[in-house]
């Protein structure tokens, strides 16, 4: 009986080992109801940074400088209550390995945004933004090289 | 032999109780001997059948084990597999780029914001404290 137990316990710690990433997450929950899912891979952003010249359009935020340097690009997004619950503890646990920085976290009446950062002063290799909302919620996930004063001055533009 | 069956209980208990019928003195010893034996031969054939039984239940324990860690496995593999590409266009995906670059951009101002309102609010009550304190 103890032998059991103690197989028991090993093989839960093995399948919380099996580490929840984005790609986790976004394989997770891209194929529930209700959830709008993006995936971005590197060879896209390959084809991105081909195109001769991006054209902004109308938008004010010209962001081919970062994005022609990106890897991978998640992005969950649901207004599912049950969901919401179960990505926010997804996400908690994916944030909680240790490796990320929080940049920043801004709480108000039910609302809460946080950013977190893996890298250095000069360069982000990975980027993570968890948004929850009266019901709704999004994460989004970047990884790349990333010019940490380009994308911060994207950001507050 | 009749059959006992058919012998009522008084007829046994005549039977027995004639002593004209010559008792051997070893009958004793050979009933208890045989009955020590059926008892032995009882043991064993339990004992084989308890470690059938426990074979059989190991054996069904690990088919069981193994399930579930291929089960855990397989799962844990899908869910960790490499999804695909959300648009086929570079074009569509760079647009989606930006709707989340603008949603991020508007949350961090959003908390800049809640930042600036937070200071003036204590500049604020810094000033009327100090006027009081003048007063």
């Amino acid at each position: 009986m103890k032998k059991a137990l103690v197989f028991f316990t090993f093989l839960i710690m093995t399948v919380n080992a099996f580490a929840q990433d984005s790609k986790y997450i976004y394989n997770k929950y891209s194929d529930e109801k209700g959830v709008s899912a993006v995936y971005i891979s590197p060879a896209m952003f390959k084809m991105i940074g081909r195109i001769p010249e991006i054209d902004t359009g109308n938008s004010s935020q010209d962001i081919s400088g970062v994005v022609r340097n990106l890897k991978g690009f998640y992005l969950i997004s649901t207004e599912n209550p049950e969901l919401v619950e179960s990505i926010k503890a997804d996400v908690k646990k994916f944030i909680g390995n240790g490796k990320f920085e929080l940049m920043m976290e801004a709480k108000d009446d039910g609302m809460a945004t946080r950013f977190y950062t893996i890298g250095n002063d000069e360069v982000i290799n990975s980027f993570v933004m968890s948004a929850y909302d009266e019901g709704e919620c999004t994460f989004i996930c970047m990884d790349g090289v990333i010019d940490r004063a380009e994308l911060e001055r994207l950001l507050t533009e | 032999m009749r059959e006992y069956d058919d012998i009522s209980l008084e007829e046994l208990e005549r039977i027995a109780s004639d002593e004209s019928v010559e008792v051997p003195e070893s009958l004793d010893t050979e009933i208890r001997t045989s009955i020590a034996l059926l008892e032995l031969q009882e043991e064993s054939k339990e004992e084989a059948r308890s470690a059938t039984r426990k074979l059989f239940l190991y054996g069904l324990s690990a088919a069981a084990s193994i399930a579930l860690v291929l089960g855990v496995g397989l799962g844990m593999m899908n869910l960790n597999s490499t999804p695909q590409d959300t648009f086929a266009d570079p074009a569509l995906a760079y647009a989606e780029l930006e709707r989340a670059f603008s949603l991020m951009s508007d949350k961090i101002e959003t908390g800049a914001s809640m930042v600036h309102n937070a200071n003036s609010s204590i500049i604020e009550q810094t000033k009327q404290i100090m006027t009081k304190i003048q007063k």
